[in-house]
């Protein structure tokens, strides 16, 4: 638990952080610990402020205080200005917290128009029956082409790039993006 | 062990295999993937002293024409409850990790020195001052799998620290169907699509088919006798006249005048049998409309409020409106067109068959041809109307977004950007649209093409029939008019499949909505309470409440309201202010510890009597479609209009009404005048004072209001304290000046409680926000 306390009053303001004085270490748990301008962090979290367009840049880094809330440390402008080793950390970190199975197959899309559709995919997870319902809201196609699938438990599965799918996948999708 | 997944036979297995015994198994949890993201199979289960961790893979086999799932198995981890004091969820953006934590060393001697403190009166050490044990990764799992993590996490952690747990809310409200076990897809609704299987909806369907029998055997009987007369009618213009009467043969030779009236006959009785049809249709379909329409809008007024927060209010309008239209396309158009086209397409094939098996055959084959081309071209058809359909959609949420946001849209000189952003959406629709014609267009061709060609291919044989003398001419005109009608009732047929279908989904839909159940449900045997009402001694203790597992909204909390006191409740936006009063009124039910009222349990009154004694003013105000009156005696609508009067110039509102164009009559809500935000909140607390309730519960009810009006209104609430029991939320805190009570609630849980003195002196957070609000207003008054 840290003992860092935040004035609540104070405006908030865009802070970068400076990379080399930031230290990150990961502990067998999983966790980040964290020093930063004499500070110590024993609980830290990575973010992406936009997780589908700067996967490497715009890094926001928090700690938990004493009453559970995560505040912000600041902001790592672009992880290429990190040393090698603080990189892989935090790419590692990142890939494990916005870890998603990605769809690499569909075999096939099963309408069976009770509100719900069964999609037999192929995932970089492993092979997966989708159950998906009131499709027109859980198929999302951002601007950028990636198609995010929520199935009727809520776990999500993603389509990068709709393109890169086999002719037979995509004739499948077609109907529903 | 009933909770929460259950052991495979592998799995149990490999359990026993390594001492464990499966009969003191307490609950268990399957978790999907492994550390690397892979789908894997980790079973977690407990028993009073110990945490099991199995993993493997689970397997479909088939042995002798049976399914049967092998476990695989990898790994295995015991932890002692010694050791793994605690455990808990740890989520990420789609997955989650259950992390335990381990026992710290000093642990031990710090609960010591803190009994012991506590036993000398001494100050003991500080909770942040614990030693903090190791943290281990047990499992990982998908997001969908975390509620029934957090559950089975209590549960463990319940039993590590020797307490009782209750089940009965998991029985109550289980998200897992009873029948499948698998997990609703909406906890809120006790629907599983699982286990629903189209021909139980079918047959649930013409189970509704008693209610709407005279209607639809009405308009099955016109339509057999508008079939008939189809059938038979084109005989007396084709066969009958050349055959009979024009043939020098024919046992009719000559009677003109009688083959005239006949055809004509048959016309007239058509044309106003048609129009009768069209009068019992209308009606028919009216009435059952009416009627289903009733009974989803009864079944959905009888559901809890986590019903509505949870569907789009858009689908449940559509669930009363268009499911039910669709429905009643099944008894109206669907059961009865369609046994009229059967027995059309089968009398046409007889008749046909009797006069020429030949021609017969080639006009069935021709038929044949024709409608499995039409099916090639609907399962191509569909999915280019399914593109119009997802493009429209599109389309019309980006206008709906530009002119709703037309004000942004302008503020900002944005108009070319919304412009060329519909203009890309109409683009697809243009295009979608195109394409779809375009092979309609082609196929139609084709379709004509084949219908011509085949046609007169067949009429040639036919008129060598004809001179051969195997038929009469009349009857080649005849089956040539069968084969134009027969086109009608075969498209029927393809396009039935597609009408049953949307209307089997439709009626699921509405039998859902039937067949949930209320989260919160009345009592039992409620208990009595007087006609003076509830006085309003409201206890809370220990409530804890969470709208979505594991995110805690409030945490044990406890609250001491007594009759006729004035009590305010202070916080942050999201501290769970609004969530304890929907506690209080039991529009949510406590996922732990109890609410009573003047001692007796929320859960044991019965909703009318609750409503009746409490009045609500809340954020979200709303105002339904009539009069300014009407909307004041909303709850009460007996009330005199001396009472609506006095209700609307308590809550300051009579000098606003005044000025409305007409009055109390002025037609306010949907498509009425408009109100400002404070008027609007004036007219709802004139809508709970009416009432008179002895409990009055104001949620931040003068939020939109200038000082002076707030101060008016407060004047009036000062007035109605009186005998009553006053609950007010308020960010300002010059609303609670003269609270008998203050509580401060942060992140769910209180954090103080007193007199407005008291907690200035305690120096704590009200005093923060309380030296917040004056250097505000200091900061004002300056410039």
């Amino acid at each position: 638990m840290n003992n860092y306390k935040v004035d609540d009053f104070s405006i908030d303001t865009l802070k970068i952080i400076d990379v080399n004085k930031l230290k990150l270490e990961k502990k067998d748990s999983g966790y980040l610990f964290a020093e930063y301008e004499g500070n110590k962090y024993e609980e830290v979290s990575l973010t992406r402020l936009q997780p589908f367009y700067c996967l490497d840049t715009y890094i926001s880094v928090a700690f938990r205080n004493n009453e559970e809330e995560w505040i912000e440390i600041g902001v790592i402008k672009d992880l290429k200005d990190m040393s090698d080793e603080q990189r892989q950390l935090c790419e590692d970190y990142l890939d494990f917290r916005y870890y998603i199975p990605i769809i690499t197959k569909i075999y096939s899309i099963r309408d069976n128009r009770m509100g719900y559709l069964f999609v037999d995919a192929e995932t970089t997870a492993g092979r997966k029956k989708i159950a998906v319902n009131d499709w027109w809201t859980n198929f999302r196609l951002n601007t950028s082409g990636i198609l995010t699938v929520t199935d009727s438990d809520g776990n999500k599965y993603q389509v990068p790039d709709l393109n890169k799918l086999d002719g037979s996948s995509n004739k499948k999708l077609e109907l529903f993006v | 062990m009933k909770y929460f997944d259950t052991l495979t036979e592998g799995a149990l297995k490999a359990l026993t295999d390594r001492g464990v015994d499966p009969d003191s198994l307490l609950y268990c949890l399957k978790c999907d993937m492994n550390g690397e993201g892979l789908y894997y199979d980790t079973y977690l289960t407990f028993d009073s002293k110990n945490l099991y961790v199995i993993s493997g893979y689970d397997r479909l086999v088939s042995e002798k024409k049976k399914f049967r799932t092998v476990f695989d198995f990898k790994e295995y981890k015991e932890y002692s409850m010694e050791e793994l004091k605690e455990l808990y969820v740890d989520r990420y953006r789609h997955t989650c990790r259950l992390m335990g934590k381990m026992k710290a060393e000093g642990e031990d001697a710090f609960e010591q020195a803190k009994k012991s403190a506590e036993e000398k009166g001494e100050e003991p050490p500080k909770d942040e001052d614990r030693p903090e044990g190791e943290k281990v990764w047990l499992s990982r799992f998908s997001s969908g799998f975390s509620e029934k993590a957090e559950q089975f996490s209590r549960r463990y952690n319940m039993t590590v620290k020797k307490e009782e747990i209750d089940d009965t809310p998991l029985a109550e409200n289980s998200p897992f169907c009873p029948k499948c076990g698998q997990k609703y897809p909406d906890p809120n609704r006790k629907f599983c699509p699982y286990c629903v299987k189209k021909s139980s909806i079918f047959k649930r369907l013409f189970g509704l088919f008693g209610e709407y029998k005279a209607q639809t055997v009405m308009i099955m009987f016109m339509m057999i006798l508008s079939a008939a007369l189809s059938v038979i009618s084109p005989y007396f213009s084709t066969a009958f006249l050349y055959d009979e009467v024009l043939d020098a043969a024919g046992e009719r030779y000559g009677e003109v005048l009688f083959a005239i009236i006949m055809v004509a006959g048959f016309l007239v009785v058509s044309m106003l049998l048609q129009t009768l049809y069209g009068i019992v249709f209308t009606k028919a379909v009216t009435k059952v409309m009416h009627s289903l329409r009733t009974k989803v809008y009864h079944a959905m007024q009888h559901l809890s409020l986590p019903f509505f927060t949870s569907k789009q209010t858009g689908s449940l309008m559509t669930r009363v409106d268009g499911d039910a239209e669709e429905v009643s396309g099944f008894f109206c158009n669907i059961v009865p067109y369609g046994i009229v086209c059967i027995v059309k397409l089968i009398s046409m094939s007889i008749l046909m068959f009797i006069m020429s098996p030949v021609l017969a055959s080639c006009v069935v084959g021709m038929i044949v041809v024709i409608a499995l081309s039409e099916v090639w071209f609907m399962k191509g058809q569909r999915r280019l109307w399914r593109g119009i359909n997802l493009s429209m959609r599109t389309m019309r949420s980006n206008l709906n977004d530009s002119v709703n946001g037309h004000r942004v849209v302008k503020a900002f000189a944005r108009e070319e950007q919304e412009k060329s952003r519909f203009g890309k959406s109409l683009g697809k629709v243009y295009t979608a649209d195109v394409a779809c014609r375009v092979r309609g267009a082609n196929f139609e061709f084709g379709q004509n093409s084949v219908f011509i060609i085949g046609g007169a291919i067949m009429t040639v044989f036919g008129y060598y029939l004809v001179v051969t003398g195997k038929i009469g001419l009349g009857e080649l005109m005849l089956m040539t008019g069968y084969l134009g009608m027969m086109m009608e009732p075969m498209y029927f047929m393809i396009w039935a499949g597609d009408d049953l279908s949307r209307c089997l989904d439709a009626a699921s839909r509405i039998f859902e909505i039937m067949d949930s159940k209320p989260t919160v449900k009345p009592p039992e045997n409620p208990a009595k309470v007087g006609a003076e009402g509830l006085k309003g001694d409201i206890v809370l203790k220990n409530v804890s409440f969470e709208y979505e597992a594991g995110i805690a909204v409030l945490k044990d909390l406890s609250m001491d309201i007594k009759a006729g006191q004035f009590y305010g409740i202070v916080g942050k936006t999201g501290a769970g202010k609004s969530t304890l009063i929907n506690l209080i009124s039991r529009l949510y039910d406590t996922t732990n510890g109890t609410i009573t009222i003047d001692g007796i349990s929320v859960r044991d009154i019965a909703f009318e009597d609750l409503r009746r004694s409490i009045g609500i003013v809340s954020q979200e105000t709303y105002i339904f479609m009539g009069t300014v009156a009407d909307n004041i005696r909303y709850a009460r609508p007996e009330a005199t209009l001396d009472e609506v009067i006095e209700a609307a110039k308590s809550a300051n509102a009579h000098d606003f009404i005044l000025k409305l164009p007409d009055g109390y009559d002025t037609v306010i809500g949907s498509g009425g005048a408009d109100l400002s935000g404070g008027e609007r909140q004036r007219i709802s607390i004139a809508r709970a004072l009416i009432q008179k309730p002895n409990i009055l519960i104001l949620d931040e009810a003068t939020a939109s209001m200038d000082t002076r009006t707030e101060r008016k209104i407060q004047n009036a609430i000062d007035n109605l304290k009186k005998g009553r029991t006053v609950i007010a939320i308020a960010h300002r805190l010059s609303t609670l000046r003269d609270a008998d009570m203050l509580c401060v609630i942060e992140n769910g849980e209180v954090k103080e409680t007193g007199t407005h003195d008291e907690l200035i002196h305690q120096k704590g957070k009200y005093f923060e926000l309380y030296k917040l609000q004056a250097e505000a207003l200091k900061t004002i008054s300056m410039d």
